[in-house]
């Protein structure tokens, strides 16, 4: 197992290395320069010129990449071309935010959508089937973006309950309640989108363990129906639903970035947008190898994790 | 061994509603049970074997089926069929413990053997958890695994198939059981697994005196095993009575086209007899005897009425009209 481990981790380099290569020629490959944003009326074509040397941005890209990677293994990220802060600077600030959020809409949503899915598969065509269906239909058919104006309108507008928009009130008022407040609508808006996944996943993975013979013998063992079902049923249905929440890990850690477009919400997905249209490449590549990063390491996890909830995989 | 009935089924009707109609799976079952009896119950897939164990422990329900009012199963005098689920849930594995048919699937994949051992004992038991270690422990022991310590702590997947029907007897008994109701137990396990399994069967039921239903289709394990002996077709019960009157003198064209689908060392044959046709399907209703149509001693009468429960002078009782005559008594189910 360990030796395992160990070979898991190792291959995570070189993967890491390909994958900021490949952002990097490919975010210098499009149209538009850096230099582009900075010019000024003022500026001769000599000027540009020698603006882009001083950035080194006349060197081929190859030269270009191990310069930057040179630099990455001194821990340094480089400048925002846009702001001049550090990189690290940039993306520190909006780390907290995305991962506030994502982190509680993946709590929720989990919470949410495996008991939600567990009690429709324990009763079938009940009623609470019927809401769990409909629930996840309306969550994986509808965008998010859709669900977030509609819960603006009617619980921002028209109740005028919670805020439209933005992580707190004013500068001075950032209590945890008032972090709260801003975060019902975006946590509710991705939820209902991700736990429509889980419920189903949940639900299916839970009809189809039920259905076994252990189930049986545990029933006919005298085991009370609360631990048939959530100690030998759930902990067999785990693996379906863990595949599921681990595949839309990735897409939350870089934050969703429709949905904090829409509540202002100073995230990584609003700093992502920011960067491609300044062609902020230092800033697109620490995003991407913060992404890359996060997505090799909960792969890392999520094999870790099947093979804590099935013994057959230990082996 | 006291000649005290344990068990009594009186009528017991389970269907299932499904899209083509109302399924009679059991469609009156009765038996009785004694203390340290061995009762086999054989007949074909699809007969309602299985169904009636599951009935019998009340589990059915779970799986879609429904016990019709007026059936009855009474275990020392407690109507199970009224007992409320709470009780018939402590009552489950303490005094009707049952083994399934494929062990490989029976037990749960992600937990160890000790861990399904200890739950099962702390659930019935007073024991706490050290105890029922010890307990489970010698139940393995008593069941014949060998390096009882290192199998404790394996999983279900590192246990062959013989072994791991040996921990589902042990599991079964280790609360002692008064009634053990074995599902097919051998049916997944080869051949010479099969009879040390039945062996230790017999032996844990001289020990713990539990009385065991033996279902199965294989006329072999009944021969070995069974002191009496239940044929069952279609849902019904159509032969009933010790094992040497069903093996020596079957009266029933069922059961004696059952015997002869055996295969028999001491006769050279060249094709291996089978009763003609399927079971019916029992969604449709069905005129008259319902094994009519497979039967090769049908008589006018057949085609008319279903044959009642007919008890013949050896004691014997069977559901034929070709025994109208010879019946001491009519029991209509």
């Amino acid at each position: 197992m360990k030796k395992y481990i160990l070979k898991r981790i190792l291959i995570m380099i070189p993967v890491f290395l390909g994958m900021t290569a490949l952002v990097f020629f490919l975010s210098n490959m499009t149209p538009g320069s850096p230099v582009d944003a900075m010019i000024t009326p003022e500026m001769g074509v000599e000027d540009v010129e020698q603006l882009r040397h001083e950035m080194g941005l006349d060197q081929p890209i190859y030269v270009q990449y191990f310069k930057w990677l040179e630099r990455l293994f001194q821990g340094n990220l480089g400048y925002s071309y846009r702001t001049s802060n550090p990189v690290i600077k940039d993306i520190g600030e909006r780390i907290g935010p995305t991962l506030i959020l994502t982190l509680t809409v993946l709590v929720v949503s989990i919470l949410f959508g495996v008991a939600l899915g567990v009690l429709a598969a324990c009763k079938p065509y009940s009623i609470w089937d019927t809401l769990a269906s409909g629930l996840s239909f309306i969550g994986s058919s509808m965008p998010g973006f859709f669900i977030a104006l509609v819960l603006i309108y009617f619980f921002s507008v028209k109740l005028r309950w919670l805020p439209t928009g933005g992580m707190y009130t004013s500068v001075t008022s950032n209590s945890f309640s008032d972090l709260m407040r801003h975060m019902v609508l975006p946590t509710i808006s991705m939820s209902l989108a991700s736990s429509g996944n889980y419920i189903r996943q949940t639900r299916s993975a839970m009809l189809e363990v039920m259905g076994e013979e252990y189930v049986k013998m545990a029933r006919a063992k005298g085991l009370r129906e609360r631990v048939v079902l959530y100690v030998h049923a759930l902990r067999n249905a785990m693996l379906p639903i863990v595949t599921c929440i681990g595949m839309s890990v990735p897409g939350l850690v870089g934050g969703s970035i429709i949905i904090e477009q829409i509540f202002g919400w100073p995230g990584m997905g609003t700093l992502m947008v920011l960067s491609v249209t300044y062609r902020d490449y230092p800033v697109i590549m620490g995003i991407t190898m913060y992404i890359t990063i996060a997505v090799l390491l909960t792969n890392l996890l999520m094999d870790l994790l099947y093979a804590v909830l099935d013994p057959r995989i230990r082996n | 061994m006291t000649e005290e009935t344990l068990l009594k089924v009186d009528h017991l009707k389970t269907f299932f509603r499904t899209k083509t109609g109302i399924l009679p799976a059991v469609n009156g079952v009765s038996f009785a049970l004694k203390r340290g009896e061995i009762l086999g119950v054989v007949g074909e897939s699809g007969c309602g074997k299985s169904v009636m164990s599951m009935s019998i422990l009340k589990l059915i329900e779970k799986y879609g089926g429904k016990v019709q009012p007026g059936s009855s199963v009474v275990l020392e005098g407690k109507q199970l069929l009224d007992l409320p689920e709470k009780k018939m849930c402590d009552l489950r594995g303490k005094e009707i413990a049952m083994i399934s048919q494929d062990p490989m699937t029976s037990l749960n994949p992600v937990f160890t053997v000790e861990r399904q051992m200890v739950e099962t004992i702390c659930r019935h038991t007073d024991m706490n958890k050290i105890q029922a270690r010890e307990h489970a422990l010698s139940w393995l022991k008593k069941v014949g695994i060998p390096e009882t310590e290192k199998r404790m702590k394996e999983y279900p997947h590192q246990l062959s198939g013989g072994m791991c029907q040996r921990v589902i007897i042990a599991m079964a008994l280790s609360c002692e059981p008064k009634v053990l109701i074995a599902d097919e137990p051998t049916t997944a396990l080869d051949v010479t697994i099969q009879a040390q399994i039945l062996d230790l069967l017999r032996k844990l039921r001289d020990e713990v005196n539990a009385a065991i239903i033996l279902v199965t289709h294989d006329m072999g394990v009944v021969a070995g095993m069974a002191d009496n002996i239940m044929v069952m077709y279609a849902g019904k019960c159509v032969e009933r009575g010790t094992k040497h009157q069903v093996f020596k003198q079957s009266l029933h064209p069922y059961t004696q086209g059952l015997l002869a689908s055996v295969p028999r060392m001491d006769r050279q044959e060249d094709k291996l007899y089978a009763i003609p046709g399927n079971v019916p399907d029992l969604t449709q209703k069905h005129e008259g005897c319902i094994f009519r149509d497979r039967c090769n001693q049908c008589v006018g009468k057949c085609a008319q009425a279903a044959p009642p429960q007919f008890l013949v002078e050896s004691g014997q009782s069977v559901r034929c009209w070709l025994y109208e005559d010879k019946a001491v008594e009519v029991c209509d189910e």
